[in-house]
């Protein structure tokens, strides 16, 4: 009697180990790994410092708890943070990627308190590629105001198709020859 | 049942048990991620692997370096090479396989100089963006492209190239410098502020031994050519001060590294201006006020004053018997797109739009800016001729004549899609208090408009001082039979 309570043990055991080792090697994401350590993430936003009348870019360090979007944090980062070319209220209504395009959309306040100027204009793009260009899943950004395509913010800079996030850089081998 | 609970509890814990076996097991068995790509976009380090790493950053001195621990990683089999150009606070960049599942990279740097870290919560992607204090220069324009689809990387182990000899191949028309390198280089074109100068910038580019001291070409284009060779390899630099609005462009050979420097005459620049058939485009108009410059109560508007300049402009042109479109002649709006479209529908020669920059900051910039599309040589070439005049009248500071790409890549609507020699001026700054003050000025538009003019029949015509000698030369035979009788020469006397 008592040897086949053990037997039953036995067997029970090495079903309980089998199915144990099926369960663990069908499921590896499930397998803990007590030595990694918590990566907190942040990204950069960029935001253009006037020296002597020229521009240079400086990226600013935004936090982000895991788990955050830290696309959506840095664009809307980048709407308030000190230095911003984004005219004074512009909020961020909604982002999406999709193909390597991010669809950014903008309340209003980006067409209504835009103040002018051709170098305004330049500086709100490029922050707003330099920003999004840290993504690696967006190629390509088209901008949005309540919901509707625009053409260009200030009648300068052509937005009317998505532009590139990316500068080509001269040593680049994707840079195109523009002309 | 006591001994089926026992039973049960037992079967548990070692299934519990292979779990946690199996746990540590896979968790060492797959191949680490490896390094993909070191990339440079301006003052941020992109650091690229193929799977989730940690990262660790510190700081040693002597010689001050940022380091840079990614783990568990190990190099590619491949060799990389870091792409882009590296900002001027670093020396250079190291990488290797500091432990068996730990790459280091160094970034030795000049200076002092903060420095973030980021990551992707997907763990591939570390950038280490270099901070304040920090010289990272503006946009460059992306017209220097090698033409080889397997250019010269910025990399810190290779020596710099050496420019071995260089020739002047002319025509009547051109005028070409071939430059034979030891490696293919990148090289940027970059007008200069002082009338028809501009800068061939060779970075990474040392002088050879067997180099000419005079480069002047003695062409008809061609004013003063100078040459600057940096011993140390950084940057080497070329000046060429043409006569006359030209157009330069640089030529990368397929096969060999050579690059050629090529001076031409641009585009509609043969004839008189009367012959011309100019687009005149004064910014925005009707519901599109453009910028704002406000003193008290009272507001003045940039599509006011591109549009009394403009009309002065227009006026001007007719009087020379040039042929005019306006896409705008009074308070109307005019869609963007449609402004370029007019002038390449009626085949226009010049397409020139006016007007008024402003700045996030009142008071920021001061001074006029003349804009050209990408690295278009022919409208570079033009920008040159009108910011050339219009800043020496403006007693406001020459900003020069720049790239639409000095600040975003893609450049201004109406310049790209224009077919024509096109520019688009900033007279002044509307946020500015002095520059206002001009821009509101009767006599000072009339000022701006006439030097629009004088420079596009420089451009044209070519500059004032060269005709005269021209005219000089065609005029005396003409109106040597007249003044023969009048005029004698020493032997005749």
């Amino acid at each position: 009697m008592r040897s086949r309570w053990i037997l039953l043990v036995v067997l029970l055991a090495i079903l309980a180990f089998g199915g144990g080792y099926w369960y663990a090697s069908r499921r590896p994401e499930l397998t803990p790994q007590p030595d990694e350590k918590p990566v907190k993430p942040s990204v950069v936003v960029f935001v253009p410092l006037e020296e002597n009348g020229k521009y240079r870019w400086e990226a600013k360090p935004v936090p982000v708890a895991n788990g955050e979007d830290a696309l959506r944090i840095a664009l809307e980062h980048l709407l308030i943070t000190r230095d911003t070319p984004f005219p004074q209220g512009t909020r961020l209504l909604r982002v999406v990627v999709s193909d390597g395009v991010a669809e950014v959309d903008f309340s209003r306040e980006l067409l209504d308190n835009f103040p002018g100027g051709s170098t305004t204009e330049a500086l709100i793009v490029e922050s707003l590629c330099r920003t999004l260009a840290q993504f690696a899943d967006v190629e390509n950004v088209r901008v949005l105001v309540e919901g509707k395509r625009i053409d260009t913010i200030g009648e300068h800079v052509d937005l009317s198709e998505p532009v590139p996030v990316r500068q080509p850089t001269a040593t680049s081998p994707s840079a195109p020859v523009t002309n | 049942m006591p001994t089926v609970w026992r039973v049960a509890i037992v079967a548990v814990l070692v299934g519990w048990l292979a779990i946690r076996v199996l746990a540590q097991s896979t968790g060492s068995a797959p191949a680490l991620p490896s390094l993909q790509a070191l990339r440079w976009e301006e003052s941020v380090l992109n650091i690229l692997t193929s799977g989730k790493v940690t990262v660790n950053t510190f700081t040693l001195r002597e010689p001050l370096r940022v380091v840079i621990d990614l783990s568990p990683c190990t190099l590619p089999t491949e060799a990389i090479q870091p792409e882009g150009d590296a900002p001027t606070v670093v020396e250079r960049v190291r990488w290797g396989q500091f432990k068996e599942d730990v790459v280091r990279v160094v970034l030795d740097l000049r200076d002092n100089t903060q420095y973030a870290l980021s990551t992707l919560p997907e763990g591939n992607l570390a950038m280490l963006a270099l901070g304040a204090g920090n010289p990272s220069p503006l946009v460059q324009q992306a017209g220097a492209t090698p033409a080889s689809s397997n250019p010269a990387k910025t990399n810190p182990v290779q020596p710099p190239a050496e420019l071995l000899a260089v020739e002047w191949q002319t025509t009547e028309e051109d005028a070409r410098l071939r430059m034979q390198l030891t490696r293919r280089v990148p090289v940027r074109l970059r007008p200069l502020k002082e009338g028809y100068s501009l800068i061939l910038e060779m970075p990474q580019v040392k002088p050879g031994a067997d180099l000419p001291s005079n480069w002047d070409p003695k062409h008809p284009l061609v004013d003063a050519v100078e040459f600057a060779g940096d011993a140390t390899g950084t940057r080497s630099t070329i000046r060429i001060r043409t006569t006359r609005a030209a157009s330069l462009s640089v030529e990368y050979d397929k096969d060999q590294p050579v690059i050629t420097l090529a001076v031409n005459r641009p585009r509609n620049a043969h004839g008189k201006l009367s012959e011309k058939h100019i687009v005149i485009d004064p910014g925005h108009g009707g519901t599109s006020k453009g910028a704002v410059g406000r003193d008290g109560n009272s507001v003045v508007y940039e599509k006011d004053i591109a549009l009394a300049i403009a009309l002065l402009v227009r006026d001007l042109l007719l009087k020379e018997k040039a042929t005019v479109t306006m896409t705008r002649e009074d308070d109307s709006t005019v869609d963007l797109y449609d402004r370029p479209k007019l002038a390449n529908e009626k085949g226009a020669d010049f397409f020139i739009s006016i007007h008024c920059d402003s700045t996030p900051k009142p008071n920021s910039a001061s001074g006029t800016t003349t804009y050209f599309h990408a690295s278009d040589p022919d409208g570079r070439a033009l920008a040159q001729a009108i910011q050339k005049h219009v800043a020496a009248v403006t007693g406001l500071p020459n900003r020069g004549a720049q790239t639409d790409t000095a600040i975003y890549q893609s450049g201004f609507a109406v310049l790209r899609r224009s077919e024509m020699p096109a520019v688009l001026i900033e007279v002044a700054y509307i946020n500015n208090d002095k520059d206002r003050a001009k821009l509101k000025d009767p006599k000072f538009q009339r000022k701006v408009a006439e030097a629009i003019v004088a420079g596009l029949r420089a451009y044209v015509e070519g500059e004032k001082e060269a005709r005269l000698v021209q005219d000089e030369v065609q005029i005396r035979p003409a109106s040597s039979e007249g003044e023969d009788e009048r005029i004698q020469t020493p032997e005749q006397l």
